[in-house]
């Protein structure tokens, strides 16, 4: 990924990626058409067109804050305040051909076809995990060349040539991946440890309007409980703009309306609280105890030097709640399926105005305004 | 180039829980059944307006009929619909925006207004009026990627409400009323010379209706021979008689001899959340007790039109 927008973009780090699938839709329109078959020769297609083109899939990461937080930003405003726009992206799945998915100007300034947007990304760890993301990518154009970038003598790349590797073959790109656990931070990547994820409810407003992150006026429902494990999920609803055109190509990309979903796994020496009841019985269910009014979902990520970035879902609704048994040898956690809504107003950083129903902080805690 | 979330819907001063619109500007034809010595086919260059293309034509007043769809919530039955129905001559101020800055504003006098209550749904409504014109410049709107913060329900200083916006989040103070679900509706119904009692309708329906008639004069205007052409604006437009249909399907169970509600009601009150509206003298059009399929409720269906209304209970 490229920090830094433009042509070329620059100020590129290495992901720790674990999978990158996204490759070319082809799907060619099939003619269902008969044509005068014999029994011999009948196929169920002998005429077809090509259909429009785009590319299409997933890059799976362990999550890391990267040098000064370089990776967590990009991905905060790919995914979040600049998810309208597409940002540039190179992916080599075996060394010797690389694909860029590259914007043909600034970062949030040029909205045309190339470059690279988020569709989908999934958030979660678990006990003796790594944080992990799933990244939806889409994308219209890419280029594909060696690694040098400007050329394509892929014959240089062969496995046997590859002694050095291309990454690891240059010590100061090397070290954009920060490895080595630098300073012990323990953020590159980040240990589920490093993650608490809270279920909160209160009210919202005074001065968490202005600063969402700050939980004020939202507290633990119970006492002690613990999380177990967690999971954030946003989909941005992407739509491509096809049309009759004469091009194979389409002719816009438009995000949709987000969706943010997860899940939480709680723990509590007492048994967890209802979501209807509550933990003293106090609610009912025409006036529940836990609703999108008074519930917030935060991730608070410990970078490593006394602060923490944030993953925030602003107005949560649980929409599913499972609490059973859980065998002889497992320990009885309660699980909730969440769902974020929008309508929370925030006034911070020049911007008052409803937020989306998953926002991400940027790699110092704060609120990045759209 | 917009997406559907850019869209908004005004009724009146109230912002409403939109789900669609159509108001297509319609441009009515006077055609002319008379012959006019047109040609089966061109044959030969410059004859081609000769051929039997459509009919002779003018143009009449244009038509801006539209209709409105929406979930229901109570701020918009109380302060909007309910006193349109009784206040039914008068237009209100609809206002549609399709994307972000886009205007398309209208005075409108409703001709039909729906509401339907079904299980597991929002209770939902639609709106159909007649227009003479737009009441303001159509504006096309912003761009897409200008559009990056879209209409905030909230005032820009202390994250205030909007007056007549809907409170998201199910607030506690307005809970289930924006939208109002299925659940939180409910029907008494006044059997002729009997009291009233709640019955157990898994949906109805609501409808009211009106004509709204255009009325044209000759008027000796003169038409400019290419579009625009120059046509009279309408002399009068008047509102003919309502038509109120209650309609549902409900459960009864150990009724006696007869489940159906009767031919002749007294009263019926349909309540959004707490707002109600009374349908009285009501008379039966159909009931049915259809046979269901295996793991279907086999409810009784009913529709009754009212000939009175009352904004009390």
């Amino acid at each position: 990924m490229y920090a830094t927008g433009g042509v070329p973009p620059t100020d590129p780090s290495v992901l720790l990626a674990t999978a990158a699938g996204v490759n070319l839709v082809l799907e060619p329109i099939y003619s269902s058409a008969v044509w005068g078959a014999g029994w011999y020769n009948a196929a169920m297609s002998a005429h077809y067109a090509d259909a429009a083109l785009r590319y299409e899939g997933t890059v799976d990461v362990e999550m890391q804050l990267g040098a000064s937080g370089v990776i967590w930003d990009y991905l905060a405003k790919w995914i979040g305040s600049e998810r309208a726009y597409p940002r540039s992206l190179d992916i080599s799945p075996d060394g010797a051909r690389v694909y860029q998915y590259r914007t043909s100007g600034a970062y949030a300034a040029k909205y045309d076809l190339y470059g690279a947007w988020n569709s989908t990304a999934g958030f979660s760890t678990s006990a003796g995990s790594f944080l992990t993301a799933s990244l939806g990518v889409i994308a219209l154009f890419r280029d594909e060349f060696d690694p040098t970038g400007v050329a394509n003598n892929y014959s240089n790349y062969t496995y046997i040539l590859q002694k050095k590797g291309v990454i690891a073959s240059n010590c100061s790109v090397l070290s954009t991946t920060n490895p080595l656990n630098p300073g012990g931070a323990n953020v590159n990547p980040i240990p589920f440890w490093r993650t608490n994820a809270q279920l909160l409810t209160g009210t919202w407003g005074g001065t968490i309007a202005a600063a969402p992150f700050g939980k004020s006026g939202f507290t633990l429902p119970q006492a002690d409980t613990q999380t177990v494990e967690w999971s954030l999920d946003v989909a941005q609803g992407s739509i491509w703009l096809y049309v009759c055109s004469g091009s194979r190509l389409p002719v816009a990309l438009l995000q949709g309306p987000m969706e943010a979903t997860g899940n939480v796994v709680l723990y509590n020496p007492e048994g967890v609280f209802d979501p209807i009841l509550g933990p003293n019985n106090t609610g009912t269910i025409t006036s529940p105890y836990s609703y999108a009014e008074n519930t917030i979902f935060q991730v608070d990520i410990a970078d490593g030097a006394g602060g923490y970035v944030h993953l925030l879902i602003p107005a949560a609704v649980i929409e599913s709640d499972e609490y059973g048994i859980a065998g002889l040898d497992a320990v009885t956690n309660r699980t909730f399926g969440i769902k974020g809504l929008g309508g929370r107003c925030v006034n911070s950083g020049g911007y008052t105005g409803s937020l989306p129903p998953a926002i991400i902080s940027d790699h110092l805690g704060a609120y990045i305004a759209p | 180039m917009a997406l559907g979330f850019e869209g908004l819907i005004t009724i009146g001063l109230n912002t409403v829980l939109g789900t669609g619109s159509a108001v297509p500007r319609s441009r009515v034809r006077l055609e002319s059944s008379s012959g006019y010595g047109g040609k089966i086919a061109a044959d030969t260059p410059g004859d081609y307006t000769k051929m039997g293309i459509g009919a002779p034509y003018n143009y009449d007043w244009t038509s801006y009929d539209g209709s409105l769809n929406f979930e229901l919530d109570k701020a918009v039955f109380q302060d909007a619909l309910k006193p349109w129905l009784f206040d039914r001559q008068t237009s209100k101020v609809v206002l549609i925006r399709s994307r972000h800055s886009n205007a398309q504003q209208y005075s409108a006098y409703w001709n039909s207004i729906a509401i339907n209550a079904n299980e597991g749904a929002a209770c939902d409504g639609s709106v159909a009026f007649v227009a003479l014109q737009p009441s303001t410049s159509y504006v096309w709107g912003d761009s897409y990627i200008s559009n990056k913060r879209g209409y905030s329900p909230f005032s820009p200083v202390g994250c205030t409400l909007n007056a007549g916006w809907p409170p998201p989040l199910n607030e506690s103070t307005t809970r289930n009323q924006f939208p109002v679900p299925f659940w939180n509706t409910h029907v008494m119904v006044t059997p002729a010379g009997g009291s009233a009692a709640q019955k157990n309708f898994i949906n109805w329906n609501l409808t009211f209706s009106q004509e709204i008639v255009k009325f044209f004069g000759c008027t000796q205007t003169t038409p400019s021979p290419t579009p625009p052409v120059t046509i009279p604006a309408p002399l009068y437009l008047a509102a003919g008689p309502m038509t109120v249909t209650f309609g549902g399907s409900f459960m009864e169970d150990f009724p006696g001899s007869n489940a159906f509600l009767g031919d002749i009601l007294d009263e019926l009150d349909v309540y959004i959340d707490t707002i109600p509206i009374r349908l009285k003298r009501l008379e039966l059009n159909t009931e049915s007790d259809d046979l269901q399929t295996s793991n279907a409720l086999v409810p009784l269906m009913v529709e009754y039109v009212a000939y009175e209304l009352s904004s009390a209970a």
